[in-house]
């Protein structure tokens, strides 16, 4: 599975209890109310574990956070660094 | 023309406080304040050392029998009554691990003459007049004020050193003694604010605080067994745009910012005449010298959120006290300011809450990271009000972290604005 794979399915199972059709990459998760703050937290610590980097304290923020496309954005440009 | 060891300009929690503490170095003190005790207030929700600054002044016996809601934390409820986090009231034990404790809510205009009182107790002498200006000696140092007596009569006090805790009044900026007053950055907010009965409480009667978005909020706090202290706050243009009086802005406001706060007020009486306090963050930043120190309010005050006022007042009156009972004891005699050492220390502690302040507003997100998940610990010695630890623990370091790369933030996109 690609990152963005990883994402959705983790979105839509922990996240969303299995609800919501198909996620758009660009779709702002908290904004549009597809999960909520705590569930952002939750998604960091996941991609924490999951991708096994650690996210610098400056970097947990809406920008690197607020959809699929950004978080896997933000994971290249960590790991190209 | 009287005189005294030091002289105290102010009689709230940090003038009183200061006098409790220079009595336990045998220091005598005289009190000067303007209003008749007991008098309304606002701030009524300690942090974890504050009740211990409590304690420390010997008044935690008489605090348990007076029944001020004992407060155990503080719940944050983010928009629309999600995404709350708690935070408990911790204490550090002697090996420096954490341990349940607790902290007080109290009525201030209760709570202020407890202490008052107990300053008097223990032998500062209050006058009731309101200070109006500075003496100084041939060197220039600060040496004494003078008072207007309640009868018009007008009274010299002078004192070894004189300690400004008038609070927002700010006396010794006003007098050109210590800096001019500049705006802080939560300046431009209006906090609205009442008492009410019939409040839907909590089993546990703690802090709550009701997020609606940036700097606009609201407060919970329970002041005693029937009476509830409720708070809005918002950016002034915000409140200059609502067409009514204060009363009808206060209640509608009550019911609108959060839903988790309207559910507790379904039907409440207002006790309290519904007042407002504007334009209450400032900094003072030289506030030491020659004859003179600041404690509280009287040289800075952020922001209410998170319940730093009486915290820094009391901890001040304490470190003013230790600074003091140094100076009488010959130390810094010729030193430029001999109370440089206190005023560094306490900024410390100031900028500590503010950098709390600043990353709570700027950047939810990770300060709800770092208070859930990465530094739980870190933050809850923070909210106790644990400020003055060097070197700063890696949630503080954190928080800096953060303010900082969203400062470089703004300073790029203004530049750019202009490019
Ligand atoms: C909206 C709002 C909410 C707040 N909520 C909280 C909270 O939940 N928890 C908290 O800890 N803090 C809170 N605060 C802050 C708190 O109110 C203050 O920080 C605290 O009262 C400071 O104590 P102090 O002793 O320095 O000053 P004050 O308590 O203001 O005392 C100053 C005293 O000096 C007297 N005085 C002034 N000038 C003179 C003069 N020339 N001569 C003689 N007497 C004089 C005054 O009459 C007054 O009694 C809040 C503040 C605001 C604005």
């Amino acid at each position: 599975m690609n990152t963005v794979e990883i994402l959705k399915q983790y979105i839509k199972e922990e996240l969303m209890n299995g609800a919501g059709g198909d996620l758009d990459v660009n779709e702002n998760l908290l904004a549009s109310g597809i999960i909520d703050s705590l569930g952002v937290l939750r998604l960091v610590s996941f991609v924490e574990e999951r991708f096994n980097i650690e996210v610098p304290d400056e970097d947990v923020t809406l920008d690197n956070f607020q959809s699929i496309q950004a978080i896997t954005d933000y994971l290249t440009q960590l790991q190209s660094a | 023309m009287m005189k005294t060891d030091v002289v105290i300009v102010g009689g709230g929690p940090g003038g009183a406080a200061t006098a409790v503490f220079l009595a336990k170095h045998g220091i005598q003190s005289i009190i000067i304040e303007k209003e008749q005790f007991p008098r309304f207030h606002i701030g009524e929700s300690m942090t974890g050392e504050c009740g211990n600054m409590v304690r420390a002044m010997g008044l935690e016996e008489e605090m348990l029998k007076r029944n001020h809601p004992v407060k155990y934390g503080v719940l944050v409820y983010g928009q629309g009554g999600n995404n709350t986090f708690w935070v408990p009231v911790m204490k550090r034990d002697e090996q420096g691990n954490l341990q349940d404790s607790f902290t007080w809510q109290v009525r201030r205009s209760d709570f202020d003459k407890m202490v008052l009182d107990h300053a008097i107790a223990q032998g500062a002498t209050l006058i009731q007049g309101q200070a109006t200006k500075v003496l100084r000696a041939e060197d220039g140092a600060v040496c004494g004020v003078q008072v207007r007596l309640a009868d018009g009569s007008v009274e010299e006090i002078h004192a070894e050193v004189v300690v400004d805790a008038s609070g927002a009044a700010t006396f010794l900026s006003n007098a050109g003694v210590a800096s001019k007053k500049e705006r802080g950055k939560y300046d431009r907010q209006v906090a609205v604010y009442s008492h009410v009965k019939g409040a839907i409480r909590d089993e546990q009667d703690n802090t709550l605080i009701f997020y609606e978005k940036k700097n606009h909020w609201g407060w919970f706090i329970p002041i005693d067994a029937e009476t509830v202290s409720i708070g809005v706050v918002a950016p002034s243009d915000y409140y200059r745009a609502y067409e009514g009086d204060m009363r009808s802005y206060f209640l509608q406001q009550m019911h609108k910012i959060n839903p988790e706060l309207s559910k507790r007020v379904p039907d409440v009486e207002l006790v309290e005449e519904v007042r407002a306090t504007s334009n209450y963050s400032y900094h003072v930043k030289q506030f030491t010298g020659k004859g003179f120190l600041c404690v509280g309010d009287s040289h800075r005050f952020i922001d209410p959120i998170f319940s730093f006022g009486l915290h820094f007042a009391l901890t001040e009156a304490r470190l003013a006290a230790q600074a003091i009972a140094g100076y009488m004891n010959g130390e810094n005699r010729d030193a430029e300011n001999p109370f440089a050492d206190y005023q560094a220390y306490s900024e410390l502690g100031m900028d500590v809450i503010e950098d709390l302040v600043d990353c709570f507003w700027e950047n939810p997100l990770s300060f709800a990271f770092f208070v859930h998940t990465r530094y739980v610990d870190d933050f809850i010695d923070l909210f106790a009000g644990r400020v003055y630890q060097d070197p700063p623990s890696p949630g503080l370091q954190a928080i800096r972290k953060v303010n900082a790369k969203a400062r470089a933030k703004k300073t790029a996109v203004s530049a750019q604005a202009y490019a």
